[in-house]
């Protein structure tokens, strides 16, 4: 047992040996490069779950091997209803940012991406809560709150992974947190549910997002 | 050394995501609904509160036998023979005023508060309340002698809104 361990703790050194190596031998600096792609989890979701439809583009510049510049255009539904009332919001959405890439710029991972990401994201929505009922010793009390709209805006932070699975093809995801920084609503018309950010009941949102994306080299350029 | 393409994306990217991916879809669906699905814990109903003083002495006092009840709705009992230094009423969203009879040893008052109602949301479990801000209180004076505001929102705080002197 005690062999089984150090052959394989050495032949651990050695494959890291050989991998560091290989790193180094390989440096290579990235082709310039425009991404377009969409979020599928979102109408992967829908079909299981059909009070929230999220549809968002994908589309990046890479700058060189380390940065990237990033929007996230789309488009979300969401309707809640319980007991005491209904709320409903439709709305459009974009983040901003940037991609900042992790791995070694090597010849086997140029194509390939692991990192962080940052965003700034604004969303313009329209809000309704068309049927609200509060129960009180003098019976219920019904309301409504009519249309209104809202405009929001929130940052965010995510860990992402895309890979190139055949030329100039990727799939991807990300894990992400989103706070709210500010929103146009009021104590009464209190936005539930933002376009692009998700949930408002915590102080950080967490999203998932799964990506298919296509890579178009720029000839005559090369990054860094 | 370059890997071929297969080797590199089942050793360094399939196998990290088959690995990670299950682990962090739970976690995330967890705290997906762990924030979601969460249920209302936060006090949704919305009382004026009401205390019962002293006009001698202006220090708070018990009152005995004390029947509360909506005017015009006799079967809507608050209180029934109680002895109470403070009691809860409960104010009408869907109108501008209610009144309560209050019932002290056979002789009655009627109390009528008027108010602006206004919704607030409250959190995505509980939805929606009412609060108010009282603007008058008009009342008989038969075993009532004064009534003064003391504080006008009616929230879930717990602040007295009224002073009831006897």
């Amino acid at each position: 047992m005690r062999k089984i361990f150090r052959f394989s703790f050495r032949l651990f050194l050695f494959m890291c040996t050989v991998q560091v190596f290989a790193q180094e031998a390989d440096t290579v600096k990235a082709t310039k490069s425009i991404s377009a792609g969409i979020e599928v989890s979102g109408p992967v979701l829908y079909a299981l779950d059909n009070s929230k439809y999220n549809l968002e583009g994908y589309f990046s510049y890479r700058i060189n091997n380390k940065y990237y510049i990033v929007l996230e255009p789309g488009y979300s539904r969401y309707n809640y209803s319980q007991y005491n009332y209904d709320y409903n919001c439709q709305g459009w959405f974009f983040r901003i940012g940037t991609d900042i890439g992790m791995l070694e710029p090597v010849a086997s991972k140029v194509n390939h991406f692991a990192g962080i990401g940052l965003r700034y994201g604004l969303s313009v929505f329209e809000q309704e809560a068309p049927f609200i009922s509060v129960d009180s010793f003098w019976g219920k009390a019904s309301t409504a709150i009519p249309a209104n709209f809202v405009h929001a805006h929130f940052l965010e932070v995510q860990g992402s992974v895309k890979t190139e699975l055949f030329r100039n093809f990727l799939i991807g995801w990300a894990i992400k947190l989103r706070t709210h920084l500010y929103s146009s609503d009021s104590n009464v018309k209190k936005a539930i549910y933002i376009p692009g950010m998700g949930n408002t009941g915590a102080s950080f949102t967490p999203a998932f997002s799964y990506y298919i994306i296509y890579r178009i080299p720029l000839r005559n350029s090369s990054g860094e | 050394m370059k890997l071929p393409w297969p080797d590199l994306v089942v050793n360094f990217y399939i196998l990290p995501m088959k690995k990670i991916f299950l682990p962090l879809a739970i976690i995330l669906s967890l705290l997906y609904y762990s924030c979601t699905g969460e249920n209302c814990d936060q006090e949704t109903e919305v009382y004026m509160k009401a205390a019962f003083y002293s006009a001698e002495s202006s220090e708070p006092i018990s009152i005995d036998s004390l029947d509360i009840y909506g005017l015009y709705i006799p079967d809507s009992s608050i209180c029934s023979m109680a002895t109470l230094e403070k009691v809860n009423l409960p104010l009408n969203p869907s109108a501008s005023s209610c009144a309560f009879v209050i019932m002290n040893g056979g002789r009655s008052d009627t109390i009528e508060i008027s108010y602006q109602s206004d919704l607030q949301f409250l959190s995505q479990a509980c939805g929606y309340i009412f609060v108010f801000e009282i603007e008058e209180v008009l009342f008989t004076t038969n075993d009532i002698l004064n009534v003064l505001i003391t504080n006008k929102p009616v929230n879930q705080g717990d602040e007295e809104n009224i002073q009831i002197f006897f």
